[in-house]
C-alpha cells in the first residue's frame, strides 16, 4: 500500500462528492459532470494506492543477505576476521577486496586469492558508468539521480581522506544498511575508486536513521 | 519522479483539460464527462503502463469496473436514441 496515494484518492473523492452535491442543489449538470470525472481520478488513485507494492526490492534483499552471508563465511574460514575493505580499480571491473594486511595484490583474482602469505576475498563488480567528473558529482549522479538511493550526498576531502555523508536514504532499502559490506557502501567505494583511478580503503562506516557516513582513504 | 507519479500527473492534467473544454462547450450530459475520464484512464494506462508496480488483481478489478461503467453509459445512450422518452437514469446523467 502507498499511503500517499490512498490519502490523495480519499481527498479527491470527498471533494468530488461535495461538488456533485453543490451541482445537484444548483441544478448544474456541468458541475455534476466535473465532479464525477474527478471522482474517477480519485477512485483510480485510491485503488492504485491500495494495490501498490515496491518493485522487486524484497526479493533482492533476500538474495543480497544470502550472498553476504556466504562471503562473510568465506572470509571467516580464511581467518579474515579483522579484515579491511579495499576497492581496487581494474579495466572493466572494480574489485572489492577483503584483506587483513596492507599489501595490495598487483593482479586481483576474483573470489579467493593470495598476496604473499595473506589470503584475500575479492568481489568483481562491473564498472559503473558516469560522465561526471569529480567524486562529489559522480556520487550524486549515480546515487541520487540514477538509482534514487538517497536524497543528498555531501563529500568533503581532507588530505587523502574522503568523508562521504549520505542523507535521506530511501526507506525501501534501509534494511540493507548493514555492516560490513552494505551495498550502498560498496557502490560508493566502487564509484570513488573508479573516478580517481586509485585504490581506496574504507576506514569507517556509520549508519543510523537513514544516514550513512563513510571515511575513505586513498591509497597512493 | 516515480513512474506512477508521472502516470497520475498525466491523467490529472488530461482530465482537467477535457473537463475545461466540456464546461466551455456548456456540455450538460454527465455521462460525457465520465466517459472521457474513463477513456483517458485507459489511454494513459496503455501508453505509460504501471502494471509492474501494482498487484495485477487490483488493476484488473479497477479496469473491469470502469469498462462496465463505460458500457452502461453507452447502453444508456443507445437506449435514448431508440427510445427518446424519459428514462430513470436521466436524473443522474442529465437526460
Amino acid at each position: 500500500m502507498e499511503f500517499r496515494l490512498v490519502v490523495i484518492g480519499l481527498n479527491v473523492i470527498a471533494i468530488a462528492i461535495i461538488l456533485s452535491v453543490v451541482g445537484w442543489v444548483n441544478n448544474s449538470y456541468s458541475l455534476i459532470g466535473v465532479a464525477f470525472s474527478i471522482m474517477v481520478f480519485g477512485i483510480v488513485s485510491l485503488v492504485l494506492g491500495l494495490g501498490y507494492r515496491a518493485p522487486g526490492i524484497e526479493f533482492l534483499k533476500i538474495f543480497y543477505d544470502s550472498m553476504r552471508s556466504a562471503i562473510m563465511k568465506l572470509a571467516e574460514d580464511l581467518h579474515l576476521a579483522n579484515h579491511k575493505i579495499y576497492a581496487l580499480p581494474g579495466d572493466d571491473y572494480v574489485y572489492i577486496v577483503l584483506l587483513r594486511g596492507t599489501k595490495l595484490p598487483s593482479k586481483v583474482e576474483p573470489v579467493i586469492g593470495m598476496v604473499g602469505d595473506e589470503p584475500y576475498v575479492a568481489l568483481q563488480i562491473p564498472s559503473v558508468q558516469t560522465l561526471r567528473e569529480g567524486v562529489n558529482e559522480a556520487l550524486n549522479d549515480i546515487l541520487v539521480d540514477r538509482y534514487a538511493i538517497a536524497s543528498s550526498i555531501r563529500v568533503s576531502q581532507l588530505d587523502n581522506v574522503y568523508r562521504v555523508r549520505v542523507s535521506g536514504i530511501s526507506s525501501d532499502i534501509r534494511d540493507l544498511l548493514v555492516k560490513p559490506l552494505s551495498p550502498i557502501s560498496i557502490l560508493i567505494l566502487t564509484t570513488i575508486t573508479q573516478v580517481i583511478g586509485k585504490p581506496v580503503l574504507l576506514l569507517n562506516e556509520q549508519a543510523n536513521d537513514g544516514e550513512l557516513q563513510l571515511e575513505i582513504k586513498v591509497i597512493e | 519522479m516515480r513512474r506512477y507519479e508521472v502516470y497520475l500527473l498525466v491523467m490529472a492534467l488530461l482530465i482537467s483539460l477535457f473537463n475545461t473544454a466540456l464546461v466551455l462547450l456548456n456540455e450538460r450530459r454527465v455521462d460525457a464527462y465520465i466517459s472521457i475520464a474513463i477513456l483517458i484512464y485507459f489511454i494513459v494506462t496503455a501508453i505509460l503502463g504501471t502494471a509492474l508496480e501494482f498487484h495485477v488483481h487490483t488493476y484488473r478489478l479497477l479496469s473491469l469496473a470502469l469498462i462496465l461503467l463505460f458500457l452502461a453509459i453507452v447502453a444508456y445512450r443507445i437506449w435514448k436514441v431508440l427510445h427518446p422518452g424519459p428514462h430513470p437514469l436521466d436524473v443522474v446523467f442529465g437526460g
